[in-house]
């Protein structure tokens, strides 16, 4: 990694954008009931006309540091500005929309174009709904940030688990046409390409065994992803129902995660010694996905719910390269403290992988699984605790994966000097309770906790 | 997300538009034998209207530091027993373009939905908590409630009338027939324009001030009378709020496709 690069080509896109941000500031606006108010502008110049182009945002400077317990002196650090730049043009029914991100975490190498621009798309409203088409994050599913039917973007993980889950996700082209009428809606989407998660193999955000990795070599060939015959199609229908919003989820495409094709051998002379000797190819599950969501309220509480079955290409759960069907959940409640507005969120979330008994490795539904298990489930609690009036926002969030007893922990202090301008403490921590066998992932990124201290102004 | 969890506000935004309706309409009337009852009954009466539209301000000071500026926009709509409200937050930017829709019903099964822009996403919520501030704000949905004008929700007592800021005045002692967060309230109401000019509410043990509820700028909109500014000051801490009503439109057309899931999602009819 070359660090100075990195921060010669941020200066160099920071200050670009500063200048488009200077260039179009009187363009910029709010928005709101302008039909009825006019426009916000009007209350200080009853000339101003209605802009056609919105801009927002936030800019500001990171310091995050890799504590090193042996030396707090030799921790690394980390120290780099960020910019997020929202630009919206709204010309009669049509709108488009770009998003520029630049963060710590977007610059690492390699650095690809998803990781700068999070959304690229334009929009045309009608009188029965709205087409829209784009390069574009959305979001599936009644779970606070965790999924089970959020098929359309697949997560990046090569930095491992960051607070915010929806940052995570790969933006990805696709075009939608969206039907509404009055409480219902039907969202029918195209997916021209698949765009599969991104993982790391090797370095400090390792998912695989260093001697797993090793194996994909120059000669592993890689399924390429791009290509008319992995196009994929989605559809969800939601409606409310009562004190009840439901929705059904259907989506023909992929498995996000790799598949192996490993080759065994005889790893030495010793006829006992049999294994893994390399990777040859790199490939992705043909599925479906049949899903539903819900989210009810009861008094205080708000209950989410998300079900999914995976139909696998691999029906009789016999292909090693391939994943086998699968059924994913998630339950989980929100509830408000009386008196308070202290925000309170906890979550189960796990699958359970059908035809698993009698497979062993290489199948990649083993490869996956942790020590032997079809099933895996996770708990996910989040408490956000505002005081001073909304000025300190306390958060405390973790993930604790029940079987191998790894943990992620995501507490944050975030303090707001005034009402645009913001400074936040945060940190991740990772580990497991107790010495896990097999290790966890988490376990395996223990060495990687890291404290952030950000500042962040809003425009 | 789990792990973004914060809200701009959890509050039942239908009933702040009753309160800033109740706090800064009025209607002229002629002053009769009155009991604190047909006072606050009046004032009941000059807060109906079909639809409402308002554009708020709304400043937060403790005094010490930088005041903050929170910028609403709020329509309401009432056809047959339910109350729907969509409003949407134009500052500070952390908040810009977050969208509310309530519909409140008169059985209390109440429908309530955040639009949240950094998602793109509409969750549905429980209805907020009475005791919650409205955006870091001295006022909370308690206030709201303790405010009530009907007159089968509080016993309302004539204590006297007199002048409060140049203007003949009743003042009424309310308290509330259930348990509420405060043991009762005073309210100063203007016997010719039946304007509230100030409120006062005490704690549970009825004895002390908690907050003082005043209003400044009251001119004519239409045929009622209104309070464009109101600022609600905690006595404990000094810190006060501010809502300025910088427009106010009554019974006008508001189209239905504003109260809608879809308009939420999209900010589009």
């Amino acid at each position: 990694m070359n660090t100075s690069i990195r921060i010669n080509l941020v200066n160099v896109l920071l200050v670009f954008f500063s200048l488009i941000l200077i260039s179009l500031a009187p363009l910029t606006a709010e928005a709101g009931f302008s039909d009825i108010f006019g426009s916000s502008e009007e209350l200080t110049s009853l000339s101003a006309p209605l802009p056609a182009i919105a801009l927002s945002g936030t800019l500001g400077a990171s310091l995050m540091v890799g504590p090193d317990s042996a030396d707090l002196l030799q921790s690394p650090v980390a120290a780099l500005p960020f910019m997020k730049l929202t630009m919206q043009w709204k010309a009669g029914q049509t709108e488009a929309k770009s998003l520029l991100e630049i963060s710590p975490r977007s610059m690492e190498a390699p650095i690809t174009w998803e990781d700068l621009l999070r959304e690229v798309s334009v929009r045309q409203y009608f009188s029965w709904g709205h087409l829209e088409a784009g390069l574009m994050i959305r979001e599936w599913g009644k779970g606070e940030g965790v999924h089970v039917v959020d098929p359309l973007n697949s997560l990046d993980q090569r930095y491992g688990i960051v607070p915010d889950l929806n940052a995570m996700k790969i933006p990805t082209m696709m075009v939608s046409v969206n039907l509404q009428r009055e409480a219902s809606a039907l969202e029918l989407v195209y997916l021209p390409f698949f765009q599969p998660m991104k993982l790391a193999l090797f370095g400090e955000w390792a998912v695989a065994d260093p001697q797993f990795a090793a194996l994909i070599t120059g000669t592993t060939s890689v399924e390429n992803t791009r290509t008319l015959s992995h196009g994929q199609f989605a559809a969800r229908g939601r409606t409310t129902l009562g004190p009840a919003d439901i929705g059904l989820v259907y989506y023909y495409g992929f498995q996000s995660q790799p598949g192996y094709e490993i080759a065994m051998g005889l790893l030495s002379l010793d006829p006992l010694v049999y294994g893994p000797t390399g990777i040859e190819a790199i490939l992705y599950t043909r599925s479906q996905l049949f899903g539903l969501e819900g989210a009810l309220v009861l008094g205080p509480f708000t209950l989410l719910w998300e079900g999914g079955f995976w139909l696998s290409e691999d029906t009789e759960g016999t292909d090693a390269t391939r994943y086998n069907s699968k059924v994913a959940y998630l339950g989980g409640v929100e509830y408000m403290l009386p008196g308070t507005s202290v925000f309170t969120s906890v979550q189960w979330s796990g699958h359970y992988v059908l035809g698993f008994d009698g497979l062993q490795f290489p199948d990649v539904d083993a490869l996956q699984a942790y020590d032997g298990k079809a099933y895996a489930n996770m708990l996910i609690a989040a408490v956000e605790i505002p005081l001073l009036r909304e000025r300190l926002n306390i958060r405390l969030a973790g993930m604790y994966q029940l079987e191998s007893r790894g943990y992620a922990l995501l507490p944050s202090i975030r303090w707001s000097l005034n009402d645009n301008l913001e400074l936040e403490l945060s940190s991740r921590i990772y580990g497991a309770a107790g010495a896990s066998t097999p290790e966890s992932i988490y376990q395996r990124w223990d060495g990687n906790d890291v404290l952030e201290i950000r500042m962040t102004h809003a425009f | 997300m789990i792990i973004h969890t914060r809200k701009p506000s959890r509050t039942q935004l239908a009933t702040l538009i009753l309160l800033l309706v109740g706090m800064a309409v009025g209607l002229s009337a002629a002053e009769n034998q009155e009991t604190g009852a047909s006072v606050m009954e009046k004032v009941s009466l000059a807060q109906k209207a079909e639809s409402l539209a308002m554009d708020i301000q709304m400043t937060l000071a403790d005094g010490k530091s930088e005041d903050r500026v929170r910028r609403i926009q709020t329509l309401s709509l009432t056809e047959g027993d339910a109350t729907k409200t969509i409003t949407i937050f134009l500052t500070p930017a952390s908040v810009k373009n977050t969208r509310f829709l309530t519909i409140a019903r008169s059985n209390g099964n109440d429908d309530q939905w955040i639009f949240l822009p950094a998602l793109g996403k509409v969750k549905r919520i429980a209805a907020s908590e009475r005791g919650g501030s409205f955006m870091g704000s001295d006022f909370t949905y308690a206030d709201m409630a303790s405010t009530t004008y009907a007159t089968d929700e509080a016993a309302h007592t004539l204590l006297r009338t007199e002048t409060y800021q140049g203007r003949l005045c009743h003042v009424i002692e309310s308290i509330p027939l259930a348990a509420k967060d405060y043991g009762r309230t005073v309210t100063w109401i203007d016997t010719e324009r039946y304007v509230v000019m100030q409120v006062e509410f005490y704690q549970k043990d009825k004895q002390i001030l908690q907050k003082r509820l005043t209003a400044e700028d009251v001119r004519q909109a239409g045929n009622r009378w209104m309070a464009y500014k109101m600022t609600m000051t905690t006595l404990s801490s000094g810190h006060r709020t501010q809502i300025e009503i910088l427009q106010a439109k009554f019974d006008l057309t508001l189209p239905a496709a504003y109260f809608t899931v879809a308009f939420l999602e999209t900010g589009r009819i």
